[in-house]
Order: C-alpha cells, then structure tokens, then sequence
C-alpha cells in the first residue's frame, strides 16, 4: 500500500515537472501536427484519383494519422530512458538507490505521470487541428471522418497497455548502459523499428496479411494502430484477442525487465560506492 | 592557393580520423547497422504503399526506389564527412571546446564539421548503388556519361546544401540554451525529404519544399537530374537556392561567431 502511495507520489511529481516545463509539451504536440501536415502532403497524391486505398478513404486515411502519430508520440518513456542510460553512465546512479521506491517502479511511475500530462496537450491539439479540419460540423466537406465515441474510449485501455509495455522496453534498453555505457544505437533502432511496426509511419491495414497477423501477437499495434482503428470505429473483433496478448506481454516484459535490471546493475560502479 | 590549403588541411584531419575509428569498431559498425536499418524501414514503408497503388503523383514503383537509394546515397556521404561533426556545434559552444577550434590554423567550421569523420556510414553508399542500379535497369533507363555527369552534379550540389542547412540549424546554438525545438522540425523536415517523393508536391508545395525550406530537394533534385527531368531552369534554381543558402549560412556562422564568448575568449 505504502509503495502504491510513493509511486503516485513520484507520479504526482513528474507530472508537476512537465508543468515547468510545459513548452517542451506544446511544442511536441506542435511537432505532432506538422508530422501529421507532411504524412497528409503524401497521401493526398496517393488518393489523387482514387476513392480508396487498401480499404481507407482519404477522410478515414487523414482521420488515422492525425490519431496514431498524436497517440504515438504521448510515450515519455523514451526520453525518461534516455536520462536513466545517461545518468549510468555518468555515475550518478546511486541516487535511484536513495528513492523509496526501486528504480523499476520509479521509472514506471515517472514516465506514467509525464505521458499523462503530454496526452492533455495532446487531446487539447488533436482538438484544435480536428476543428481546423472541419471535423465539427460539416462531415460531408470534412477532411476528417467522425470520431467513434466508445471505440474512442475502448481505445484508452488498449493505449494504456501498449504505453507500459513500450516504457517496460525502454527500461531494459535503459539498463544496457551498465553493460555498454553508450546505448544511442540501441534506443535509435528500437525507436525506429516500434515506429514501423506500430502503424505510426503507415496504416498496419496496408500490409499484406501474413503481416497484420504477425504484428497482432505482439504489443506494437495497441501503441497507435489499434486505438486509431478503434476511434474511427474498426478492429471492434480483435479487441478481446488483443487484450489478451497484451496482459501477458506485459507480464513477460515485467519479468524480463526485473531480471535485466538484477543481472546488469551488479556492473555498476560509482565513486565512493 | 587558400583553397588547396584548405584541402590539404581537410586531407590530414580525414587520415587522422580513420586511424582512430580504426581502434572503435563498436561505434563503426553501430553506425552502419543503425544507418542500414532506418535505409531498411523507408524501403519497407515505399513497398507497403506500392502493394496498395501503382503510382504516387506518376511516380511508378521503380522511380520510387531510385528516389529512396539517392536519399541513402545522399544520407550516407553526409554522415561520413560531416553530419557527426556539426551534430558537436551546440556542444561545442556551450562548453566553450569551440576555442580549440578557433586557436588552430585552420577554417573553425570545416575542423568541427570534417573532425568526426565516420567511414562506417560510406558502407550505406553499397545498398544505395545496388537499389539505384535495380531502379534503373527496371526503368529501362540505361544512363549516358552525361546522365552520369548530371546525377554526380546534382548529388554534389545537394550535399553542400544539407551541410548549410545543417549549420543553420544550429547557429541559433550561439543564442540559445536548448535547441530541442529546432532540432525537432528539422528532423520532421529530413523525414519528410526522404518519405515524401517530389511528385507529391502540389501548388506552393513546391516553393515551400524547394525554395523556402529546400530539404525537398535533397533527394528529389538528382533523381530528376539523372532522369534529365531537371532542365536548364531546375539546375539554374538549384543552383541558385545552393548559393543563397551558403551565403546565408556563412553570414549567420560569422554572426554566431562575433556573440560568442568563453572562459578563453
């Protein structure tokens, strides 16, 4: 009990950090749109001609990517693995050892509490620019098509398991740093390899189905494919499967962080430990 | 004769570079494989959309491809002479290492820039070749020496253009602490230089990817170049965009360099 109160509290005060620090927030939702801007400058050339590509109207293509590129840049625990890796190398991990609450659990509850306050830009945005596009009002001119209200909120669950699984890899990658010191490589090709198979850089719909198949037994779809397809009210059948396959990558990924973090941090040396 | 001693200097800090990453091969071939992977992802991206349409703005599969190995090409000679030394600026200026720079003898620009030579990214210069080759031959487009001569050009024109982009980029490094937010647009700009074929742009698009903010010719210029779609005025305004953007970027440098100020300055 008492370390579900510390992790909130750490939670609590990660989430007051980004407060400080909200510009880089707004500007990260900023960014969001531009990405969503430019992916929208290619796929209007591909409609040019076409109703439909791979089964997606252009309202429904624009409706996607305006969702999962928002969806998938709310994870913070990138850049809170970013800070851990650095500060192992610069031996200044032994103030983790200090904190009430072991460094899994601080990690876990720092990025949770940080993603929450990037995703209350980030829905204040999506807002923004679904208005620009004419989502309220005139769906027949829209660029945009209708938001699902339940798929939307299905979606919430989903994105919530897909996020801790994400900051339970971005735990281990951040522990390599008591092995290899200098874990850029490492976190650039994980990054670019989730953003790929999470259907952040191109619709999973897309993809040939020996594919879609492989990618729905493992967790990357629910990180910004699925809550898109679930919000523009599609994927509705897989949802029980898919969480399902979830929980128990969850639970793999809890277990294998644990023991990377015993294994690897024994490495550790700081001056005066 | 300042500019043959420019090269020599440029020469001996190449040589002096590859005999130490001759004793870092963990970082040599973590560039490679990371380098190879994101070349790997764009390819799988343009193969995902092809399975689904046979053109993009009338950009068949194969001219596509060209596109995708001239921006590796591109991407691969950048991050061999000087992506990684100029990635230093910021550093450099915080920290105040920029003295070291301005001590010696040398062009301070082009020591930080050419200082951090990678010859692991040049092995990315491999699958570009083979996919503009495949391209080419599907195409039916067997190339003229002048074609060649052309795509050279163009290649060339284009890396002086992303070394002044670069360094723009991170001036601002002379004023302000972060540069996060700088940093980020222009990663979605190189992104979007590499994921988005020039047949896509529409109306001002064209301005605002060429002109404007040019990271849309980077790729797209030599693959027209090659295919003799660029024209008299495209190489003209090519040209001339390459050349604004240097005198832009040296005055913004010099700039830069008058604001700074450092333990030893």
């Amino acid at each position: 009990m008492m370390r579900l109160s510390a992790c909130a509290a750490v939670a609590r005060a990660a989430f007051a950090d980004r407060i400080a620090w909200r510009g880089d927030a707004f500007f990260g939702a900023f960014m969001s749109a531009v990405r969503v801007a430019l992916a929208l400058v290619l796929w209007i050339a591909i409609f040019d001609g076409r109703d439909e590509v791979g089964g997606m109207s252009l309202p429904v293509m624009a409706s996607y990517y305006l969702i999962a590129v928002f969806v998938f840049h709310l994870d913070q625990s990138d850049s809170m693995g970013e800070r851990l890796a650095e500060e192992i190398r610069a031996g200044k991990f032994g103030a983790y050892l200090a904190r009430p609450v072991d460094p899994l659990a601080w990690f876990l509850s720092a990025s949770a509490g940080r993603t929450v306050f990037q995703a209350a830009i980030a829905a204040a945005a999506m807002l923004g620019i679904g208005l620009v596009m004419g989502l309220a009002g005139t769906r027949a001119s829209s660029l945009l098509a209708p938001i699902e209200f339940l798929g939307a909120l299905a979606a919430l669950p989903i994105l919530a398991s897909g996020l801790l699984s994400l900051a339970l890899v971005n735990f281990m990658t951040a522990v390599l740093a008591f092995k290899f010191q200098d874990v850029t490589a490492f976190r650039i090709v994980q990054n670019s390899a989730v953003e790929f198979l999470s259907g952040a850089l191109i619709p999973i719909a897309l993809m040939p189905s020996w594919a879609k198949l492989m990618l729905e037994l493992t967790p990357f779809p629910a990180i910004a494919s699925l809550p898109a397809e679930l919000a523009l009210g599609r994927g509705f059948d897989s949802l029980p499967g898919t969480a399902i396959v979830l929980a128990a990558w969850n639970l793999g990924l809890y277990a294998a962080a644990r023991a990377a973090y015993a294994s690897l941090s024994s490495r550790y040396e700081e001056f005066g430990s | 004769m300042k500019a043959l001693r420019k090269l020599s200097c440029l020469r001996v800090l190449i040589a002096t570079r590859l005999s130490r990453q001759a004793s870092e091969a963990g970082s040599f071939w973590a560039a490679l494989i990371v380098d190879s992977l994101v070349f790997f992802i764009q390819a799988a991206v343009f193969w995902v959309i092809y399975l689904n349409v046979d053109d993009i703005g009338g950009w068949d599969k194969w001219r596509s491809v060209f596109f995708v190995g001239t921006f590796t090409l591109v991407d691969g000679l950048y991050m061999t002479f000087y992506f990684f030394g100029l990635l230093g600026i910021p550093e450099a200026v915080s920290t105040g290492r920029l003295d070291l720079y301005l001590a010696k003898p040398f062009d301070p620009l082009l020591h930080l820039a050419f200082g951090r030579f990678n010859p692991g990214s040049l092995f990315l210069s491999l699958p570009a070749f083979a996919l503009i080759a495949v391209a080419a031959a599907n195409i039916g487009a067997w190339p003229t020496i002048g074609d060649i001569a052309a795509y050279l050009g163009a290649v060339i024109l284009v890396l002086i253009l992303v070394f002044d982009l670069m360094v723009l980029m991170r001036v601002p490094a002379f004023w302000l602490k972060r540069l996060g937010a700088v940093n980020a647009a222009e990663n979605a700009l190189v992104e979007f230089a590499f994921r988005v074929p020039p047949s896509a742009y529409r109306g001002g698009m064209k301005i605002l990817f060429r002109v404007v903010l040019p990271y849309g010719l980077i790729a797209a210029f030599p693959t027209e170049a090659f295919f003799g779609d660029a024209g008299a005025g495209g190489w003209a305004a090519a040209i001339a965009v390459v050349a604004a953007f240097t005198v832009l970027m040296r005055f913004a440098w010099k700039r830069g360099l008058a604001r700074y100020d450092s333990a030893g300055g």
